[in-house]
């Protein structure tokens, strides 16, 4: 027979304990039975069992899947949904019969002082760390528990976090004294209590006799013998503290009472001074000249030169190598400069110069000189002239000399010696006012360094060729030790000379062909380092050079004979750095197209001369020997610089055309068409070793495209959702604003559900309230009835009675 | 002089007040002149008293003349009996021959050089067509125009003739033309009727002269056709023929192509024609197209390299706005590019008209390739002005065309592609660009590459170099702005430089193996000692 309902299983599982069914057939037995309380409570566990396994629903396994192990591990599995319901309802009834107690009700006292939310007197700071210390006595508490089970279990291993933690933190709290854990009402950390208590321990034990192994002393776990580690650690340091604050109170004693102390010392001080003046007037001089003899010893020992190594003799391979290595260093600078890094020191910096230095310089004009900050090598070093010797007897005195302030000045001074005498007078000026003789000689020299670069110019300008020229070599030197020292002051100087330079230009283009602009040039080229990739003065004069090389009319000897020597000294700047100068390759076709014009006259073969500087606009010279040295720039200018380029085929093959014509109209003049033949040869020889390979500047690193095609998903689901373009943020924030929503989604229905029992209460309680009058009334009514009815009965009794009697 | 001007009131007196009977007077008026005729040269602004005197006459005869008109007595038509008209035949051949011809034309055709009476005859001359305009009608208030008289004046301006008239021209263009819309009329269809006749010498053919008239009375922004152009009337009533346009334009035309026919144009005026060309004169032509052959005349018969350009942006707008078709334009426009092409004055505006060119995103790769190698060959002697007015423009062509990329990169040298550089690394590369090819197309400069550009990135100039490294770099930039990059030149820069503040001190560097002990060499060859310059001495 199936048992199919509720009730008939119940009844069978109650049979089946033996709990239905069987009655006690007497009294006695029946005290039997409440005598054997054990057997009583067997038989309501089974109760109790019987009840679980019939009301299925009422328990909820917990998912062990989601849940922490770790913090359900002493929780029993399951919970009793009825339970749960009940605790709920108590506590939501009880707080709800508070509100009503006090609900209407001012003169009710509420006691704002406990909790969070009432008046504490306390910051948001101070709240926070309030908490902070609630949690962590909560979690001490906890600990302290965790740790009675261990104690209990001897299991000791597992120890969590927490009590590592707690080691630190008991440090500071017992510190600050703010709480201390007690245990019955003791402390826990004093070592007297925990050994009383120990002792206390022991002694029930060995009183109680339970058990035997109370005898032998109980091992101590790990966390005891920490504990008392610690605990020793805080007395020391304690006592420590204790001493120190002593010990400090004592030094601000001392400092209160010090100047009490000097005072009584100076005066003491004065009285043994005196007392002194009095033994010494006494004492004897020998005793004095002792004590003298000693200062004067110290003081010569002090002064005393001590034995020092000098500096080792080195071999001459050493000097070599010594030089050597300057000289890789100077060479390792210029390349960095070549590179355009001008400074190693500060290297990153001025890379960002040099890279700024392109920055917006075609398109925005506006560059305003800010203050000029140079670093000045300020050294006062002396201008030293290797040859002291020369000067000579006939100049007179070396204080007679001023330092001239203008050209004319110096002109005047120096027009009273002959010329031989120039550079001794000029080397005198400067040997006198050498700039640590006197302030303000450094100015002087800087001023004479200016005239005497104006002076070189004039002078070769107006110099005579059959003149000596030494001279002129000799006033170089000398400018060139000048301007070492005073480089950075000239820069403004030599910067007004291109700018007039540039002004003379525009005004007439034939006035600047003057053996000066080539000595200046020439000297910048020589006195700085032309291989920099910018310049302060070197690139301005390359833009002053080659724009004369473009923009004169190379149609007279004159001329071309000022674009060789530019084209030489343009090639010269080169000599390192290689760069490719268009004007220059402008010139030698112009030059060439100028030799080849019917204007230049058939000329005869001459021997070989050099080109004199200053014969540049006075000397009338062959022009075959002009093209001679126009050659040798040609050649030059191939060899130092084109023969580097790529395009040098192109070039080549721009000069070898109008060469080749050159060559047909000198086949007569045997050295001329001997050079050309020679140059034209090495032209092919360039051509035929130029592989020529096409270029390949766009050889960039290749760079990876993000993928756009669509990742595949094996067991695509389509229910799931994929977000593969999620960044991981974004998922944390998408994570989070659904939990969000979740919390919010359920403290509404707690809401809902808190507002639906306070209504049910409510409305139950209305009802009770309109019974209770209903039943009232009703009572009344019925009182009311029953004593009307009671005199109606009594009337009708007296109507019948009165009938009656009638 | 007092005598004259007493002797002239008389005689106007005579003739205003005596009637007809003393009309020989003006006879004898005219014939005052002869005294100063005599010597033409000694009538200029310094002679202040024949030229007063000479004015006065003018005036007065003017006015008799003026008065006569006044009284229909210059107008035959309007003669009441046989005598009437024979005196007003009389009158009307003394004022047209005595007066206008032998008086007004005479000093605006004879005076040699700039003077005021001339202006003043020119003034006289207009106010006698205004005259003519009211009184010389068939009937009083008939619309009129006195176009004969006009065509006479036209004629003396136009005439072959050794002086310089253009500051009458240019009077006559500011008083008259400019603002009277009857005037411009007249004067084109008589400009027209007086070309057409072939064989007169009425206007001169080719003449040093009229193509600077006919400029000054072109070029300006006022003219019949404009829209916007205020123009009142010369005349109080003229013809109704004057509204058609059609024929003004017609004339117009054909009086440019009349003027531009001059053989004696200089360069300068063909320079100054075509800048306004497109502006001023496509516009009114009814066939633009019809100039195809003056400017291709102007392109093939001017050694002056910016005539050539600017006919061929005359070419180019009319291809652009009036359809016409001229294969040869590139052709041509390559053949520009000469040496000398980057060392004009005009540079920048050449490379504006290039760049206008080569805009085009439909131009063959073999074209625009030869440009590009072209240009970049021109580089190699070319000025840093030009050089970074340049560099921005092949970039932008790059850009354009990248097909024309394979002329900085060519893969197949990559030595990364081991298989394919392996098999041409050894091999010399042989130039197929042929420089002399006349046709951009047949050039074969696609297949070259552009190691002038890879030369120019070691400039001397820093900034010129790192502009030439922008080939090196990714084409990332969408295009540059020409205009950031035309002006300039070696003034601009040097100022750049010499702005420039002064951060760090001007290494020094002596190094004696690199730049020798001195200067320069000593004037004897036994000197051996390491110098800077080696072929230069003191």
């Amino acid at each position: 027979m199936a048992k199919n309902s509720q009730l008939q299983k119940l009844k069978s599982k109650l049979k089946e304990n033996g709990l239905h069914g069987v009655r006690y057939a007497s009294k006695k037995s029946k005290q039997k039975a409440k005598l054997s309380s054990k057997e009583d409570e067997t038989r309501d566990d089974k109760i109790q069992q019987i009840r679980d396994s019939m009301n299925v629903f009422d328990n909820t396994a917990k998912s062990h899947k989601k849940s922490n192990i770790l913090a359900n591990a002493n929780l029993s599995g399951n919970s009793k949904t009825t339970e749960k319901r009940q605790l709920e309802y108590e506590t939501k009834l009880m707080s709800y019969n508070v509100n009503k107690a006090n609900l209407n009700k001012n003169n009710t006292f509420k006691d704002n002082r406990f909790g969070e939310r009432g008046f504490s007197g306390l910051s948001e700071e101070e709240k926070t760390l309030e908490r902070y210390k609630l949690e962590q006595i909560k979690q001490f508490e906890e600990q302290q528990r965790e740790q009675a089970q261990d104690y209990t279990s001897m299991k000791g291993g597992r120890k969590s976090k927490k009590t590592l933690y707690n080691l630190e933190d008991d440090d500071g709290e017992d510190d600050s004294g703010m709480f201390r854990l007690t245990h019955g009402g003791q402390s826990l950390f004093d070592n007297d209590v925990i050994e009383a208590k120990n002792k206390r321990s022991r002694n029930q034990y060995e009183q109680d006799g339970v058990a035997e192994e109370a005898d032998i002393p109980r091992k101590k776990t790990k966390k005891e013998v920490m504990q008392e580690i610690i605990a020793k650690s805080k007395m020391y340091k304690q006592e420590r503290q204790e001493k120190q604050n002593t010990m400090n109170e004592q030094i601000m004693d001392l400092d209160e009472d010090f100047d009490d102390i000097l005072a009584e010392l100076k005066t003491t001080e004065r009285d043994s001074i005196k007392q002194k003046r009095e033994e010494k007037s006494e004492s004897k001089v020998e005793n004095n000249i002792e004590f003298n003899d000693y200062d004067s010893k110290v003081k010569t020992f002090q002064f005393d030169k001590r034995a020092a190594p000098q500096d080792r003799v080195l071999s001459e391979q050493e000097i070599l190598d010594k030089e050597e290595e300057e000289a890789k260093k100077l060479e390792k600078d210029r390349e960095m400069r070549m590179r355009g890094i001008f400074n190693i020191d500060n290297e990153d910096e001025e890379r960002l110069d040099i890279e700024k230095l392109d920055e917006g310089f075609w398109n925005d004009e506006s560059e305003a000189g800010e203050g000029e900050d140079a670093d000045v090598p300020d050294s006062d070093d002396d201008i030293v002239f290797d040859n002291k010797k020369v000067i000579s007897d006939n100049v007179e005195d070396i204080a007679t000399f001023e330092c001239p302030g203008t050209h004319k000045h110096l002109l005047t001074l120096l027009n009273s010696y002959p010329i031989e005498e120039h550079v001794s007078v000029l080397k005198k000026i400067i040997s006198s006012h050498q700039p640590k003789l006197a302030e303000g000689n450094n100015l002087k020299l800087e001023t004479l360094t200016k005239i005497l670069f104006q002076h070189l110019q004039f002078s070769v300008d107006t110099m005579k060729s059959n003149e000596d020229v030494k001279i002129l070599d000799e006033l170089v030197n000398i400018f060139v030790k000048l301007i070492t020292k005073y480089n950075t002051k000239l820069i403004e100087f030599l910067r007004m000379n291109i700018q007039s330079l540039q002004e003379k230009f525009e005004q007439s283009h034939d006035s600047i062909i003057k053996p000066s602009t080539v000595l200046f040039f020439t000297l910048v080229g020589f006195v700085y380092s032309t291989s920099d990739h910018y310049h302060l003065i070197v690139t301005p004069s390359l833009i002053l050079i080659n724009e004369f090389l473009e923009q004169l009319q190379f149609n007279t000897v004159e001329s071309i004979k000022f674009g060789c020597m530019l084209l030489e000294i343009n090639n010269k700047y080169q000599t390192l750095s290689k760069r490719y100068s268009p004007e220059s390759l402008f010139f030698v076709t112009k030059s060439i197209d100028f030799f080849i014009s019917e204007k230049v006259p058939n000329i005869r073969s001459v021997e070989y001369k050099k080109l004199s500087l200053i014969g540049l606009k006075s000397e009338k010279i062959n022009l075959s020997n002009v093209l001679l040295n126009l050659m040798l720039n040609i050649k030059q200018s191939l060899d130092l610089i084109w023969d580097q380029k790529t395009a040098v085929t192109e070039v080549a093959n721009i000069v070898k055309s109008r060469l080749s014509n050159l060559a047909i109209k000198y086949k007569d003049v045997s050295e001329v068409s001997s050079e050309l033949e020679t140059i034209i040869k090495s032209l092919n020889v360039v051509i035929a070793n130029n592989m020529h390979h096409p270029l390949i500047l766009q050889d960039h690193k290749l760079i990876s495209i993000p993928l756009v095609t669509p990742k595949f998903e094996d067991n695509f689901n389509p229910d799931k959702r994929y977000n593969n373009d999620l960044s991981p943020q974004q998922n944390e924030i998408n994570k989070l604003k659904k939990q969000i929503h979740k919390e919010s989604k359920f403290q509404l229905k707690q809401f809902r559900k808190d507002s639906k029992f306070t209504q049910d209460l409510r409305t139950k309680e209305m009802i009770t309230d309109k019974q209770a009058y209903h039943e009232k009334m009703k009572r009344i009514v019925n009182v009311i009835n029953t004593e009307e009815g009671s005199e109606r009965n009594m009337y009708e009794k007296e109507k019948k009675l009165r009938q009656g009697k009638k | 002089m007092e005598n004259l001007k007493e002797d002239i009131d008389k005689f106007y007196k005579s003739i205003i007040e005596g009637g007809t009977k003393n009309y020989n007077n003006v006879l004898k008026l005219t014939k005052l002149y002869d005294r100063f005729n005599d010597d033409l040269s000694k009538i200029n602004d310094e002679n202040e008293e024949i030229m007063s005197s000479i004015r006065y006459l003018t005036h007065v005869l003017f006015k008799i003349y003026y008065k006569l008109a006044a009284k229909l007595q210059l107008n035959p038509s309007m003669a009441t009996n046989e005598k009437e008209t024979v005196l007003y035949k009389w009158l009307r051949k003394t004022y047209d021959i005595n007066f206008k011809n032998k008086v007004l034309i005479f000093y605006i055709e004879n005076l040699k050089i700039e003077n005021s009476l001339s202006l003043d005859c020119l003034d006289f001359f207009m106010k006698c067509v205004e005259l003519e305009a009211t009184f010389f009608a068939s009937k009083m208030g008939a619309a009129y125009f006195p176009n004969k008289t006009l065509q006479k004046l036209i004629s003396s301006l136009f005439k072959e003739s050794e002086f310089d008239k253009s500051y009458l021209v240019n009077e006559f263009v500011e008083t008259y033309y400019k603002k009277y819309v009857d005037i411009q009329f007249y004067f084109q269809t008589e400009f027209q009727s007086l070309a057409e006749l072939k064989n007169s010498n009425l206007l001169a053919r080719n003449s040093e002269f009229n193509a600077g008239y006919w400029f000054a009375i072109t070029n300006h922004d006022s003219n019949y056709d404009d829209k916007n152009a205020d123009l009142d009337i010369f005349v109080s009533t003229p013809p109704t023929m004057m509204e058609n346009e059609f024929k003004f334009k017609k004339a117009f035309e054909e009086n440019w192509l009349f003027s531009l026919s001059n053989n004696l144009i200089t360069d300068e005026q063909f320079k100054s024609i075509l800048t306004i060309l497109h502006k001023r004169v496509l516009p009114r032509l009814q066939q633009p197209t019809k100039l195809m052959d003056f400017l291709t005349d102007c392109y093939e018969n001017s050694s002056d390299l910016a005539v050539q350009l600017l006919a061929l942006n005359g070419l180019f707008n009319l291809m652009h706005k009036y359809n016409l078709e001229y294969p040869n334009f590139y052709y041509k426009l390559y053949a520009l590019f000469t040496e000398d092409l980057l060392h004009l004055k005009y540079r920048s505006r050449f490379i504006r008209l290039i760049d206008l060119f080569l805009r085009s995103s439909h131009l063959s790769i073999n074209l625009v390739s030869s440009f590009i190698k072209r240009m970049s060959r021109l580089l190699l002697t070319a000025s840093p002005g030009a050089i970074v007015s340049i560099l921005p423009l092949l970039y932008n062509l790059l850009k354009l065309h990248p097909n024309c990329m394979i002329m900085i990169h060519d893969p197949e040298y990559v030595p990364n592609n081991y298989q394919l550089f392996d098999r041409v690394k050894d091999k010399k590369f042989l130039d197929p660009y042929d420089e002399n090819e006349a046709d951009p197309e047949l050039s074969d400069a696609i297949n070259s590459s552009l190691w002038e550009i890879d030369t120019l990135m070691t400039h001397y100039h820093p900034n010129v170099a790192s502009l030439a490294k922008i080939f090196k770099q990714p084409f990332r930039k969408l295009n540059y702005n020409l205009e950031d990059f035309l002006d300039w030149n070696y003034k601009t820069l040097l100022e750049h430089e010499l702005k420039r503040k002064v951060k760090i001190s001007p290494s020094l560097d002596f190094d004696v193996k690199t730049k020798g002990e001195k200067l320069f060499k000593e004037n004897n060859d036994t000197d051996e000692s390491e110098t800077y310059l080696n072929t230069v001495t003191w």
